[in-house]
C-alpha cells in the first residue's frame, strides 16, 4: 500500500467578509504591533472550509460536489497553493497541476503560438515539455490555420479549445480541475470529458469539481460532498451523488419547495404532496437527453374538482415557453376528480430537449376559472447524450427543441 | 547584461535543495523566512515567457518598436540639456564630456528604476487573474518585470557606447565593469519592485504614494548634475539613495569619471539590505495576495 497522494487533516479556511476584507494600511500598522488574538467567530468571519479530513490514493479520481459556496473552490485553491489554509494541513505527494479556469495566462495581443508557450509555462510546464506537446496541443485545439493570429481575433470556441488543449497536455502527477467543463458548447464539453477520462485512466490522481453530476458519476470512483465548508459525505461516487441529489435538488430541496408552494398558495380544493424528477430510476436535477425523464407529481384533491388540470410548462433559460403539456392531453373530454390523493407521471421523451438549462413550472388550473396558485418552479439541466449530429460534434444544437425528423437521402440516377 | 546570469548564481546557491516534486506540506505559514529560491529556479521558463510577452506586447503595436528604448533616455537627456545646461544652472560635466552625454549615462540606470516604480510596482495587480487561479513562484512576476527593463537597458547601453565612440569619447577599460554596474542597477530595481509590488497588492494606498516617490527619487538622483556638487559632509546621507552610487558607477564605466568608491560601496550595501528585507517581506505577505486581490 503506497502513501496517499493527498492527505488532508483538519483543514480550515477563514475569510473576513464585508468591509473587513481589505484592510487599510492604518489598521495593518496598528495590528502589526499587537499579538494576533485567537479570535472567536463573529459576523465578519466566514469559514469557507472547516475541519476537512480525507485522503486520496495515487491514481484515484475524486469528485468534489456541493452547492454554491460549499467550499469546493476553496479546497482546490488550498491544494493548488493559491491560497493558504487558516488551520490544519495538507500533504501532497507529487507534482501538482491545477486547472481552475480555462484560459489562465492567455494574453489577447499574442498569437496562438505564443500563448501556448505562455499558458504552458504558467501552468508549470518547462519549455522542453511545451515544445514536445506542441503538435498534440494544436491537433487537439484544431487551430493550425490560426496559429499566428492574435487570440483576440479568435472565436470564443477556438479560444476555449486552445486554452483547454494546453491544460489537457499538462503532465502532472496530481491534477486539480475546477468546473472547467461548465464553459463552451456541448461538443467542446464532450471532448473535454473524453480527455478527462483519458487522464483519469492514465493512473494520475485527479480532484475534480463540477455541477455536472453526470460527469462526476461517469469519471469518478469516489466523491466528496461538501456542505457549508464541512464534509457531509465521502464514498462511492454513485452513492454520494444520489444522496446529494435527494437532499438538495440542484440546490433546491423538493420537499421544502412543495411546502413553500402550499403555504404561499393555500387553496380550498387542491394541495401539492410531493414532486420528483428522475431519470433511469435516479432522482436528479440533471438529465440527459439520451433517455426519457420522468416528472412525478403527487397531489391531493380536497373537494370535487371538475375541469382540474395539472400542467407542466417547460421554459428555457430566458423563461420563454418551450412547450406546455397537460395531464389530460390524451383524453377525449374533461375529467372530474373526486377527493383523494393522486399521482401523476409525465414522461418527456428522450430526444425532446436540447442540452441547455431549463425550468420546469409545475402548475394546476381549473379550466376557465383560475390557476391554483403560482405553481412550482424547478431547475432542470439537460445534457447531450442523444446521438444527434455525430458527424459535426462541435456544432451546438440550435433551436429550442430537438426536431425528430426522419431524413432520407438517395442518389438519383 | 542578462538576468539569467544572476539566476544561475541563485541556482548554484540552492542546488542542494533542488529535488523537485517530492512532497509538499501545505499549512499556515508562520515564520519569517527567505522565499523558496529553488522553486523560483524551477519556474525560470515562466520568467522567460512573461518577459518575452511583455516585450512583444509592448513593441508589437508601437510604430517605433524597440527604438523607444533609445528614444526615452535620449529625449530625457535633451530635456535636461535644454533646461539645465542651456540656462546655465548645471555646472560643466567633469572630464570634458559634453553635458548631454553625461546626462544620458546617468539616465540609463534611472530608467531601470523608473520602470520598477511605474510598472514593476503594479506587476502583481496586473496579474490578478493569474495569482488567483494558478500557483507559481510569485517572485516570477517581479523578476520578469525587471528582466524586461534589463533588455531595454542593454539596448540603450549599446547605443550610448556607439554614440560615445562616434563623438570621440570612447569608453576606457572601465567599460569592462559595466555589467557589474548594470547588475547593481537591476538588483536595486528588483528590490524596489519586490517591496512595492507586495504592498501595492495588499494596500491600495500605495497607488497614490508611488508617483510622489518617483518624483522625489528623480530629484534626489544626480541626473541633471554631477555628484560632485553635493557638499562632502552631506554625501554619506545623500549616498543612502542607492541610485547615487549606481549612477556614479555607470558614469565611471562609460565616461571614465573619477571612481566613486564611497557612493558605490554604500549603494551595494543599501541594495543588499533592501533586497534581503524585501524578499523576506514578500515571502511573508505572498500568502495573502490571492485573498486580497
Amino acid at each position: 500500500m503506497s502513501a496517499p497522494a493527498i492527505t488532508v487533516e483538519g483543514l480550515g479556511k477563514r475569510y473576513r467578509i464585508g468591509t473587513q476584507a481589505r484592510r487599510t494600511l492604518r489598521e495593518a500598522v496598528a495590528s502589526a504591533f499587537r499579538s494576533r488574538p485567537a479570535t472567536a467567530d463573529d459576523e465578519n468571519e466566514l469559514w469557507a472550509l472547516r475541519e476537512v479530513d480525507f485522503t486520496v490514493a495515487p491514481g484515484e479520481v475524486l469528485g468534489v460536489i456541493g452547492g454554491n459556496g460549499a467550499g469546493k473552490s476553496t479546497l482546490l485553491k488550498i491544494l493548488a497553493r493559491i491560497t493558504e489554509p487558516t488551520c490544519g494541513r495538507a500533504v501532497v505527494r507529487g507534482r501538482v497541476g491545477s486547472l481552475l479556469e480555462v484560459g489562465t495566462g492567455f494574453h489577447a495581443e499574442l498569437s496562438g503560438r505564443d500563448n501556448i508557450g505562455l499558458a504552458g509555462a504558467v501552468l508549470g510546464m518547462s519549455r522542453r515539455e511545451i515544445a514536445e506537446s506542441f503538435d498534440a496541443i494544436i491537433a487537439f485545439a484544431e487551430i493550425d490555420r490560426f496559429l499566428d493570429t492574435p487570440v483576440k481575433h479568435y472565436s470564443s470556441g477556438m479560444y476555449m479549445r486552445l486554452a483547454f488543449a494546453v491544460a489537457a497536455h499538462l503532465r502532472p502527477e496530481i491534477l486539480l480541475v475546477d468546473e472547467v467543463l461548465a464553459v463552451g458548447d456541448a461538443g467542446f464539453q464532450r471532448k473535454c470529458l473524453g480527455k478527462m477520462a483519458e487522464v483519469a485512466g492514465s493512473g494520475r490522481t485527479v480532484l475534480f469539481t463540477s455541477h455536472q453530476l453526470g460527469a462526476i458519476r461517469q469519471l469518478c470512483a469516489r466523491a466528496l460532498w461538501l456542505d457549508s465548508g464541512r464534509i457531509r459525505q465521502i464514498g462511492p461516487a454513485h452513492d454520494v451523488v444520489n444522496a446529494y441529489l435527494s437532499s438538495a435538488h440542484g440546490g433546491q430541496d423538493l420537499g421544502q419547495v412543495v411546502a413553500e408552494a402550499n403555504a404561499r398558495d393555500q387553496d380550498p380544493d387542491f394541495r401539492w404532496d410531493w414532486l420528483r424528477v428522475e431519470q433511469d430510476g435516479v432522482s436528479s436535477a440533471v438529465v440527459c437527453n439520451g433517455s426519457p425523464a420522468r416528472i412525478g407529481i403527487g397531489f391531493t384533491i380536497l373537494r370535487p374538482a371538475p375541469d382540474l388540470r395539472v400542467l407542466i410548462d417547460v421554459l428555457d433559460e430566458q423563461h420563454d415557453l418551450v412547450f406546455r403539456t397537460f395531464h389530460d392531453d390524451g383524453d377525449d373530454e374533461p375529467g372530474r376528480l373526486t377527493p383523494g390523493r393522486y399521482r401523476a407521471t409525465a414522461e418527456i421523451a428522450a430526444d425532446t430537449l436540447v442540452d441547455r438549462p431549463h425550468w420546469l413550472l409545475v402548475q394546476a388550473t381549473i379550466h376557465n376559472q383560475r390557476m391554483i396558485g403560482r405553481g412550482i418552479a424547478l431547475r432542470l439541466d439537460v445534457q447531450r447524450t442523444t446521438p444527434v449530429n455525430r458527424a459535426y460534434p462541435h456544432e451546438p444544437l440550435r433551436g429550442r427543441v430537438l426536431g425528430r425528423v426522419a431524413w432520407s437521402l438517395a442518389a438519383e440516377d | 547584461m542578462d538576468i539569467r546570469a544572476s539566476l544561475v548564481t541563485i541556482a548554484v546557491m540552492v542546488e542542494s535543495s533542488a529535488n523537485a516534486h517530492a512532497s509538499t506540506i501545505i499549512a499556515p505559514s508562520t515564520a519569517w523566512r527567505l522565499p523558496d529560491l529553488a522553486e523560483l529556479w524551477r519556474h525560470r521558463d515562466l520568467v522567460w515567457f512573461l518577459a518575452r510577452r511583455d516585450l512583444k506586447v509592448r513593441y508589437q503595436q508601437t510604430v517605433l518598436g524597440v527604438a523607444w528604448a533609445l528614444l526615452q533616455p535620449l529625449a530625457l537627456a535633451a530635456v535636461l540639456a535644454v533646461c539645465f545646461r542651456a540656462s546655465g544652472i548645471a555646472p560643466d560635466a567633469p572630464g570634458g564630456v559634453p553635458y548631454w552625454l553625461h546626462a544620458w549615462a546617468g539616465l540609463l540606470p534611472w530608467l531601470v528604476l523608473a520602470h520598477a516604480l511605474n510598472h514593476g510596482s503594479a506587476c502583481l495587480i496586473e496579474h490578478q487573474r493569474l495569482l488567483t487561479k494558478v500557483y507559481f513562484a510569485r517572485l516570477a512576476l517581479p523578476l520578469a518585470s525587471v528582466a524586461t527593463a534589463a533588455v531595454d537597458l542593454t539596448v540603450a547601453s549599446i547605443a550610448l557606447i556607439i554614440v560615445l565612440i562616434a563623438c570621440g569619447h570612447p569608453p576606457a577599460i572601465g567599460l569592462l565593469l559595466l555589467p557589474a554596474a548594470a547588475l547593481l542597477a537591476l538588483a536595486a530595481s528588483f528590490a524596489v519592485t519586490v517591496w512595492l509590488s507586495a504592498f501595492n497588492a495588499l494596500y491600495r494606498d500605495f497607488r497614490f504614494a508611488i508617483p510622489l516617490l518617483t518624483q522625489a527619487w528623480l530629484l534626489a538622483t544626480p541626473l541633471a548634475y554631477p555628484t560632485s556638487v553635493i557638499p562632502p559632509r552631506w554625501l554619506p546621507v545623500y549616498a543612502l539613495n542607492p541610485l547615487v552610487g549606481v549612477v556614479d558607477a555607470f558614469r565611471w564605466c562609460l565616461l571614465g569619471s573619477a571612481p566613486a568608491l564611497g557612493t558605490v560601496s554604500t549603494a551595494i550595501l543599501v541594495t543588499c539590505v533592501l533586497l534581503v528585507t524585501g524578499l523576506v517581506a514578500f515571502r511573508r505577505l505572498e500568502s495573502r495576495f490571492a485573498d486580497a486581490l
